[in-house]
């Protein structure tokens, strides 16, 4: 077994030589080694915009990879065929061999991503940036590798080169121009970073949800088809197995392709919604995760003797129990509205827990990141996202939050203890991911990694002239009576201004 | 001591689109040099690969050693050597690299694979180019190795098909001589349509026709089948046509300006001519196709 594998393994490093010693690997590796050095300092900003900005040598290596491999399937030649016995025990000794070489090549870049990394970023996310960048390289690699094998194969001559180019430019070409009208599209036959159609939000990284993991998925199924049908051309036995997974494998892929989406935020929150009470505090008993769970108390007090009272919360989120004063109560979801039912007495306080959790990813309408929650990255602008139930009327209110996250999170409370925030304020606003903190004169900045201060403080200067920022900022900015300032993301649309005041913390917006 | 080995061929049939190729082709071969002959076409390429495991035959069986070959799931490629008629390999690796490549892929258990490649190297005189690119050996190097490659690891049967093509004379004698010596130790069997080669080094003929084996012995056997029908006359040039209508020729000699001496075969018992005594493997293959 051991001397089995032991001769499997050189028989690999043959291949290796075969397709390393060639004019073809030279042009290819020196290109995107080129390429990616132009990037260095790219990487020195954060490791997902050198991942989204560096797809050019991404397509250089893909091309390399494909026609390398279209040209060694192609040539099939006697020798090799009597030595391996079939197509399909070669096939898969190029598999592995291409393989080898994009770990090589990958692990050169991740030296380089190493090297060249931003100091400020923390380990997990110089973690999560390696780990995408591998996705990325070996799945938009090894759909290279298997559509020029799938063509060497089928057709044995140069055509097949130039079949496998075609088909390699559809990959490059269709994301573009289904930009902005079909997401799903343009997203599932991207082979690259799917920020490269959009800003890149370096903030957030990249989150690795649902949509991620299909979009993966799709990619990884689309190598595991061609290499399936490949299979069914050149190995005669169990042909009934293999069209079974090919068809396995190709339902799952129509099943993504149908119900990949990306959540949108619409802004629809009612705004004629009936306040009948006020709140006095708001306790929070929080998770942040891959899910946000919740279980807030809110201690309010009814303006009159009523038998229901509505709350704002998305509709993203599942409320999963309601009580006053211990006691369940029944409750009612509609268009961003919790409304429960009880008899309230006017003056009297209560009690009201709702207990609720869901998923938080929600981009704006060019797929920008906008709202989401990871373990790593979190954007939950309290005036802007529901992302608590809270009163249609604002009006500045106690917060008491307990957090239980792995990140380090930033917020217009105060901190008093580790993941404990406490404040009078009229949002509670809650923020991490990839931040740099600067203190000067007093004042702490939380600001993206990429960002320098003094291009804040430049930003800052030009607000002072802007007519749509109230008179209240402009004088926050000059006379500097803010404590800190957080770089935080929502949407504009809606006629939300860039920049807001939240207590003693100055919020700016990163978009 | 050499242990002589057995190759038994049975009843092999093979189709392709519909069309009889091979039809229950059968023989046993051991030790030494077998030259299968056959016109273009008459399938000598199918039944080589067969052997070789690269086509699966319709019918029949293969045994080398009493072991099937065709059916057992491991091919046995370390017992077995193949060089096709047009070799090939990569030409961005070395010689080197491809023995190296083929030696591991045949698993092969020698205690040291250098020892054993580099005195394959020197037995073929492959030291000069052995390190170079494929691309840049010729016709003869691309050949040595060729044949270094299919006797590597001992095998016990040697499949060569049409090894002498693309070979100038020189390179055809020295092939001849690498032949002689791994046949000592290996069933060696080669397909062949240069009748010359065959008269030199094969020990045993097989004479392929109409898909089937039609005759099976040495050069000798063969010669001494056809003598009584291989004749000879001097015939005048004007009148060569005209003799030519009557009987198949099967090699002419020009004697004199007006004279030519005519081999041909005597299947009718025509009075004229003699009976020939120098008779060529050439005459004698000549008459078997045509008998």
């Amino acid at each position: 077994m051991l001397q089995s594998l032991k001769s499997e393994s050189k028989v690999i490093f043959y291949y290796f030589k075969v397709t390393s010693k060639s004019i073809l690997t030279y042009i290819g590796i020196f290109l995107f080694t080129l390429l990616t050095f132009m990037r260095s300092s790219v990487v020195g900003e954060s490791i997902f915009t050198f991942i989204d900005y560096n797809y050019v040598a991404f397509i250089f290596c893909n091309l390399f990879f494909s026609v390398s491999a279209t040209q060694l399937m192609q040539k099939q030649l006697e020798s090799t065929l009597f030595l391996e016995r079939n197509l399909w025990q070669h096939v898969k000794r190029l598999y592995l061999t291409y393989f080898l070489m994009i770990t090589v090549l990958c692990s050169f870049v991740i030296i380089f991503i190493l090297f060249f990394n931003n100091p400020s970023t923390n380990y997990a996310f110089t973690l999560l940036g390696i780990i995408h960048f591998i996705v990325i390289f070996y799945s938009s690699n090894l759909v290279g590798v298997s559509i020029g094998i799938c063509a060497g194969y089928f057709i044995k001559n140069e055509l097949s080169t130039i079949l496998t180019l075609l088909i390699l430019g559809l990959f490059t070409a269709i994301p573009r121009i289904v930009a902005g009208k079909n997401d799903t599209l343009t997203a599932l036959f991207s082979l690259y970073d799917d920020h490269q159609f959009i800003m890149t939000n370096t903030l957030v990284g990249i989150l690795v949800n649902t949509s991620y993991l299909m979009d993966k998925l799709f990619l990884i199924l689309l190598i595991i088809t061609v290499a399936l049908i490949v299979r069914f051309a050149t190995y005669p036995k169990e042909k009934w197995l293999y069209s079974g997974l090919l068809l396995v494998v190709i339902s799952s892929q129509l099943l993504i392709l149908t119900n990949y989406s990306i959540p949108k935020f619409h802004y629809n929150y009612p705004t004629t919604l009936e306040q009948n009470y006020q709140i006095i505090e708001h306790n929070m008993n929080l998770t942040l995760s891959n899910k946000l769970k919740n279980q807030s108390t809110i201690s309010l007090i009814p303006l009159e003797k009523t038998d229901t009272i509505s709350l704002l919360l998305d509709d993203t989120f599942d409320v999963q129990q309601v009580r006053i004063n211990e006691q369940t109560v029944s409750y009612q979801r509609s268009n961003h509205v919790v409304t429960i039912a009880y008899p309230f007495q006017a003056q009297q306080q209560v009690e009201v827990t709702i207990q609720y959790e869901g998923t938080v990813y929600i981009a704006n309408n060019i797929n920008f990141d906008t709202f989401y929650v990871s373990p790593l990255a979190i954007n939950l602008p309290g005036d802007s996202f529901k992302w608590y139930p809270e009163a249609p009327a604002h009006t500045p209110i106690n917060f008491n939050i307990k957090i239980g996250s792995s990140a380090t999170i930033y917020s217009n409370l105060t901190q008093t203890q580790n993941f404990q925030f406490q404040g009078r304020a009229y949002s509670a606003h809650l923020f991490a991911g990839q931040y740099k903190i600067e203190e000067v004169d007093g004042i702490r900045y939380m600001l993206p990694i990429n960002y320098q201060l003094s291009t804040i403080e430049s930003y800052l200067q030009t607000i002072l002239d802007s007519p749509t920022v109230s008179e209240e900022i402009k004088k926050v900015i000059t006379d500097k009576t803010y404590q800190q300032l957080i770089v935080g993301i929502w949407p504009l649309e809606d006629g939300s201004d860039s920049i807001k005041m939240e207590g003693d913390t100055l919020l700016l917006n990163f978009i | 001591m050499i242990l002589n080995n057995q190759l038994i061929v049975e009843n092999i049939q093979y189709n392709y689109a519909k069309k009889n190729i091979l039809q229950d082709v059968s023989f046993t071969c051991s030790n030494g040099i077998i030259a299968l002959l056959g016109n273009n076409g008459a399938g000598k390429s199918t039944i080589m690969k067969i052997i070789a495991g690269m086509m699966k035959p319709a019918k029949g069986k293969v045994l080398l050693n009493n072991q099937s070959i065709l059916t057992s799931q491991n091919y046995p490629i370390h017992k077995i050597g193949y060089l096709p008629q047009d070799f090939d390999i990569y030409g961005n690796v070395s010689g080197y690299d491809f023995l190296s490549y083929v030696y591991d892929i045949k698993k092969l258990k020698q205690p040291s694979k250098k020892q054993v490649l580099d005195e394959l190297i020197a037995k073929f005189n492959l030291e000069e180019v052995i390190y170079k690119k494929f691309s840049s050996y010729s016709g003869g190097y691309k050949r040595r190795l060729g044949i270094a490659q299919a006797v590597l690891g001992e095998p016990k049967l040697i499949i060569i098909d049409e090894p002498s093509v693309g070979l100038d004379p020189i390179q055809r004698i020295e092939f001849r001589s690498y032949l002689a010596e791994i046949s000592r130790t290996a069933i060696t069997l080669i397909s062949t349509h240069i009748i010359e080669d065959v008269e030199l080094y094969s020990d045993e003929i097989l004479i392929l026709r109409e898909q089937h084996i039609q005759f099976q012995g040495s050069v000798e056997q063969l010669i001494q089948l056809s003598t009584p029908h291989i004749y000879s006359a001097n015939v005048q040039v004007d009148e060569l046509i005209a003799f030519k209508k009557k009987v198949r020729t099967i090699e002419e000699k020009r004697i004199s300006d007006t004279l030519i001496k005519v081999k041909f075969i005597n299947n009718q018992g025509e009075t004229f001519g003699n009976k020939e005594k120098e008779i060529s493997l050439e005459n004698a293959y000549v008459y078997f196709q045509n008998k």
